[in-house]
């Protein structure tokens, strides 16, 4: 074509313009409509940018505000753990004093019945004294005993309410990280797709007689009904926005959330074919690990161990009080019983100097040397049964504290970590990232010479929510989790 | 100083028995916040005190004192002003009652070593008239109890004193966290005498009440923990009732207190048993002294509440049941948890 108009048309004079003309007007044509998508797909870009900039910064900040959040319960946990612990412990304390206050009774009462038998065959009247002296610390020891076995029993209470209160505390804990998550990645979703452009391809209000069925209105209540207080842990499996514009076409916004973590996924997609039967969508990722991973700082020995020890404690707390008080076979109706004896013994000493008598007295005397024996033997094995009940206490106290730097790890509310008193948590295994990504995809126009394209618009936005945050913080409240954009399709990796 | 205050204090608590007749009416929201535990302890102190009498004029001069921390220790009945050693804070503080006795635990951190603190207060609690005395000692050589000599020797840090029937004991925590030992006082005087142990409930019962009256109190229960900030409350609460009785209390009492009833989850098993292999494996001692596992079991039950701000309130209750065993009579309580949570 050029070489035909080197040839024969650049030197011929009339109308030469027109042919070029004609081909400057297609180029400019071809340009113009160039520009024009090009102008289209820079629009996009910025629309797709700015939403996953704003998708990401609100599922972080949300993120930042759950992390904020467990952190902040984390230290109550922990505070609720530490004070129900030294409270249990001085429980432990005072029956251990009562338990040692109880033992020296009972062996002051030993060494009294020891004494009343020494000097009975002799002093049968002294032998009284000492007897009913016995008897009596055997009762002070059963005193003592019991306020210990009544303090146990208050241990038993408070251990099975630290229990519970941390566990159930913790599962709510875990629910609440759980929904926050789920929110994280509703706020995302929503705040990506708010800034998207979306809702701008719908008309302010319906025109009277138009074809449109939909508003910006309908729209925004639409996204409104994406609210925690609806569905499966406050997500629907399904949301769906179908609309039709002013030329009749057709339009529907509709995601499935059916098969996602806590009702929610992590993509959704909005398709919708125009009037002139072009597919187009826009689609919305937002990822982020589960929260379900909880490295737990737990006692040493687990809770039934625990509140096995404080039984064998207080069953052995009550055997001892058995023991020295028991009606009719306890060391203090025993050594009642010698001081009794002796008591005879002693008077018949006293009123009768026959040798004969001589004999029945220390008869009776023997006699109460063997009863009160009995008395000495039960008090022994109470003071055998204080020291079972100072073992297990001894070895509850050692179990009952947190067994720091080896983490229980937690990923479902199951044992072994829940048969532990939880006393905090030391961490959640978390990247603390978030990222949000954004495609769309515009189907071009078949315009009979020409057929516009269009490139599939990506756009992506990492957010970091660490901050300076920690799970288990110095001081409450500590809300030190920020969230900040730390990478972008655009601007790389920072 | 605090002394004077003390004796000041006492005669402005004369006037203002004297004033019984009238209504006094203290706003305790008014004490500034970092009055803190001050604050507390003086509400719980004193506020059944002041119940039924006018006194703004004795009101305000004591929560103007109260709002310079000056008063805590001198309103506290019964608990000794113990010194605190240098580089030592108060971190937590709380009463609580056991038979009827009043019990005060302060719990504190400190840059200093155990054996320092240990020489700290056998000094100055040997100077205010308090005895050491060696209960652990008495029951490894007197008594007969035999342990494995690290597990004594951990105890073995810990200090009890006595002074007229009053015990006082000085507990550390088994390790320094964060480069500080933790501690915690508990003093008291457990009066039982003249009452047999039966007839006195032992529950740890927590004096606090708490700031949030959002849910109704089973009746007896008593306050085992308490957590609260501006916008929460966990609170755990012990009673002797069965769990059904409990859980139909929350259900007619909580709609009075503008809560409605959400969820209502069924009751469930907590499996808290640990296998007689895990006694061996955690605890080669346990197994060693014969300590068998209980025959235990417990129960779940939840109830949810939202209102019309949509707070949301959840009432967690756990039933434990021990079965009686030999001659050890059975136990049989209800853990209640309450979680309040402000929107």
């Amino acid at each position: 074509m050029f070489i035909y108009f080197h040839q024969y048309k650049f030197r011929y004079d009339k109308g030469q313009i027109a042919p070029l003309m004609i081909l400057v007007l297609v180029i400019l044509i071809i340009m113009a409509m160039v520009t024009v998508n090009i102008y289209k797909v820079a629009m996009d870009k910025t629309y797709s940018a700015n939403a996953v900039d704003a998708g990401a910064l609100a599922a972080g900040s949300v993120m930042a505000n759950v992390f904020n959040a467990i952190a902040s319960s984390n230290a109550e946990m922990k505070k609720g753990y530490e004070l129900a612990f030294y409270s249990i412990q001085a429980s432990i304390s005072i029956a251990l004093v009562y338990i040692s206050l109880a033992s020296a009774a009972a062996g002051r009462s030993i060494g009294l019945a020891l004494s009343a038998s020494r000097v009975s065959s002799r002093e049968p009247c002294l032998a009284e004294d000492l007897a009913a002296d016995a008897a009596v610390e055997a009762g002070v020891a059963a005193g003592k005993m019991k306020v210990a076995a009544s303090t146990i029993t208050s241990a038993i209470i408070a251990t099975s309410a630290l229990y519970t209160a941390q566990l159930y505390f913790y599962g709510k804990l875990r629910e609440t990280a759980a929904e926050g998550r789920a929110s994280a990645i509703e706020q995302g979703h929503k705040f990506l797709f708010y800034n998207g452009g979306v809702g701008s391809r719908l008309p302010e209000v319906i025109p009277e007689g138009s074809l449109w069925n939909k508003s910006r209105k309908d729209f925004s209540r639409f996204l409104d009904t994406i609210d925690s207080g609806n569905g499966e842990n406050g997500i629907l499996d399904t949301y769906s926005f179908d609309w039709a514009d002013s030329q009749g076409r057709r339009h529907a916004f509709t995601f499935d959330s059916g098969n996602g973590e806590n009702g929610i996924l992590d993509t959704y997609r909005f398709d919708w074919q125009d009037g002139q039967g072009r597919q187009h969508f826009a689609e919305s990722v937002v990822r982020t690990g589960q929260l379900d991973a909880f490295d737990l700082i737990v006692t040493v020995l687990p809770f039934s161990v625990l509140l096995g020890l404080l039984l064998t404690a207080r069953g052995a707390a009550l055997a001892s009080i058995a023991f020295l008080t028991l009606p009719g076979s306890g060391a203090v109706t025993y050594y009642a019983g010698g001081a009794k004896l002796f008591k005879t013994a002693c008077a018949i000493k006293n009123r009768c100097h026959h040798p004969a008598c001589k004999a029945i007295w220390r008869a009776v005397a023997l006699a109460g040397k063997v009863v009160t024996s009995a008395g000495k033997w039960l008090a022994g094995s109470a003071i055998t049964s204080m020291v079972s009940a100072s073992i297990a206490l001894v070895l509850f106290r050692l179990g009952i504290i947190p067994l720091r730097g080896v983490p229980v790890r937690d990923s479902s509310m199951s044992a072994p970590a829940v048969l532990f008193i939880l006393c905090w948590i030391d961490d959640i295994i978390h990247d603390r990232r978030l990222r949000v990504e954004s495609t769309l995809s515009q189907e071009g126009a078949d315009l009979g010479l020409i057929k516009t394209e269009y490139p599939l618009v990506k756009s992506y936005s990492v957010v970091d929510f660490q901050g300076s945050g920690k799970i288990l913080p110095k001081s409450s409240p500590d809300l030190s989790f920020d969230a900040s954009i730390i990478e972008t399709d655009v601007i790389g990796n920072r | 100083m605090r002394y004077v205050l003390a004796v000041l204090v006492s005669s402005l608590d004369g006037i203002i028995r004297r004033l019984k007749d009238f209504e006094i009416r203290i706003c305790i929201d008014v004490i500034p916040a970092k009055a803190g535990i001050q604050a507390r302890r003086f509400k719980d102190s004193w506020m059944p005190v002041f119940t039924g009498m006018t006194a703004n004029l004795g009101s305000s001069i004591l929560a103007l004192l109260f709002s310079f921390g000056i008063l805590s220790t001198a309103f506290a009945a019964d608990k000794e002003v113990i010194p605190v050693p240098a580089n030592t804070q108060e971190v937590a503080e709380e009463t609580r009652s056991i038979a009827g006795s009043q019990l005060y635990f302060s719990q504190y951190e400190s840059s200093l070593r155990i054996d320092q603190i240990r020489n700290f207060y056998r000094k100055v609690l040997a100077d205010a008239g308090w005895t050491e005395k060696d209960y652990l000692g008495a029951l490894t050589q007197g008594g007969g109890l035999k342990m494995d000599s690290a597990a004594v020797n951990s105890m073995k840090e810990n200090l009890n004193f006595e002074k007229d029937g009053a015990l006082l004991t000085l507990d550390f925590a088994a390790e320094r966290t964060g480069g500080k030992t933790a501690y915690t006082i508990m003093q008291g005087k457990l009066e039982v005498s003249g009452k047999s142990a039966e007839e006195l409930d032992f529950t740890p019962r927590l004096l606090a009440t708490p700031r949030h009256d959002v849910a109704p109190v089973y009746p007896e229960a008593a306050l085992i923990s308490l957590s609260e900030g501006g916008n929460f409350m966990q609170a755990a609460y012990s009673s002797k009732a069965d769990m059904d009785a409990v859980a139909e209390f929350y259900r007619r009492k909580m709609p009075s207190y503008g809560w409605d009833l959400v969820e209502d989850r069924p009751v469930k098993d907590v499996q808290t048993a640990a296998s007689q292999a895990d006694i061996e494996k955690y605890c080669p001692e346990c197994a060693e002294q014969g300590i068998a596992l209980p025959s235990m079991d417990m129960f779940m039950k939840e109830l949810i509440f939202t209102n019309t701000r949509k707070d949301r309130c959840r009432i967690g209750l756990f039933q434990v049941d021990v079965p009686k065993q030999d001659q050890v009579p059975a136990m049989n309580f209800t853990n209640i948890m309450v979680d309040y949570e402000k929107k």
